[in-house]
């Protein structure tokens, strides 16, 4: 689930400080349950982004694959808030959000829902 | 009247002011956690992390704006008292927002019960919230809160 967060929060080619912090307090409050070292998963996370440099999306699918139904939900929805943290939605981040709803096969009322949530939580 | 927030004006703290809608904000969350109990000093923590996250409260100090609330809490004789006042502080989006945060903080425990629907419902009113968005915000926090009798 780490990796998809991460993924969804370098869709735009860089990532804001808003965006660390969000990253932070899912392994501080979760839904991230530690079960490793929190460092120890955080660089096999960035490491498994360097590697799939060029092919984020084949990184996020595989991510994807090993997640249930529920952690699918989950995931997107932590993807949107992070991509959506900073009040906007450029191109690329339009095209992850879209490449995320069809990796991680979500229905189309909770990817709407998801996008209205978020939308009012990080409204500037 | 409401079962949690009380909405009768004539009984609202007279001299009740808050320095800006940021605060009155805050007050509302606040009195939406302590609206069917008491909450932890832990899970007041992590509400305070989440509300530190948000772009609308760059550049403030939360611990002022935290006890600030707290000392209107108490003089107004519990926290559930600060919401119609601060309901009215805040303008459209803002509301929205505290709506976001305050469904996430209910059904935060996983398990929904009677009392939180009353208090969603009176907050979904007393804060104006559209019925589509009240119905996104409990799936979405539903799911993100693990329920599975969706």
């Amino acid at each position: 689930m780490l990796t998809i967060v991460y993924a969804a929060a370098i869709a735009d080619g860089f990532m804001d400080p808003t965006e660390v912090e969000h990253i932070s307090g899912l392994l501080l409050r979760g839904p991230v349950k530690l079960t490793t070292d929190p460092t120890e998963l955080y660089s096999k996370v960035l490491s498994n982004i360097k590697q799939a440099a060029g092919s984020i999306k084949g990184l996020v699918a595989a991510a994807g694959s090993r997640l249930s139904e529920s952690n699918k939900r989950k995931a997107f929805l932590f993807s949107a808030d992070i991509i959506m943290a900073d009040g906007f939605l450029d191109d690329k981040e339009e095209e992850m959000m879209q490449e995320l709803k069809s990796v991680l096969d979500i229905d189309d009322v909770f990817a709407q829902a998801t996008r209205m949530v978020m939308n009012a939580k990080n409204h500037a | 009247m409401g079962i949690f927030f009380n909405t009768e004006k004539a009984i609202q703290p007279k001299d009740l002011v808050f320095e800006n809608s940021t605060e009155a904000f805050v007050a509302l969350v606040y009195a939406a956690a302590t609206a069917d109990g008491i909450i932890s000093s832990n899970e007041w923590n992590q509400i305070a992390g989440m509300l530190a996250l948000n772009p609308m409260f760059k550049g403030y100090d939360m611990l002022d704006l935290y006890q600030s609330v707290s000392d209107k809490s108490k003089k107004a004789g519990g926290a559930v008292n600060l919401a119609p006042t601060a309901a009215g502080m805040l303008d459209e989006f803002q509301k929205q927002k505290a709506f976001v945060f305050c469904v996430d903080m209910v059904l935060a425990d996983g398990h929904q019960h009677e009392k939180e629907l009353v208090l969603l419902a009176e907050l979904k009113e007393l804060l104006a919230i559209p019925s589509d968005l009240a119905e996104a915000t409990l799936l979405v926090m539903k799911v993100k809160n693990g329920y599975t009798d969706l």
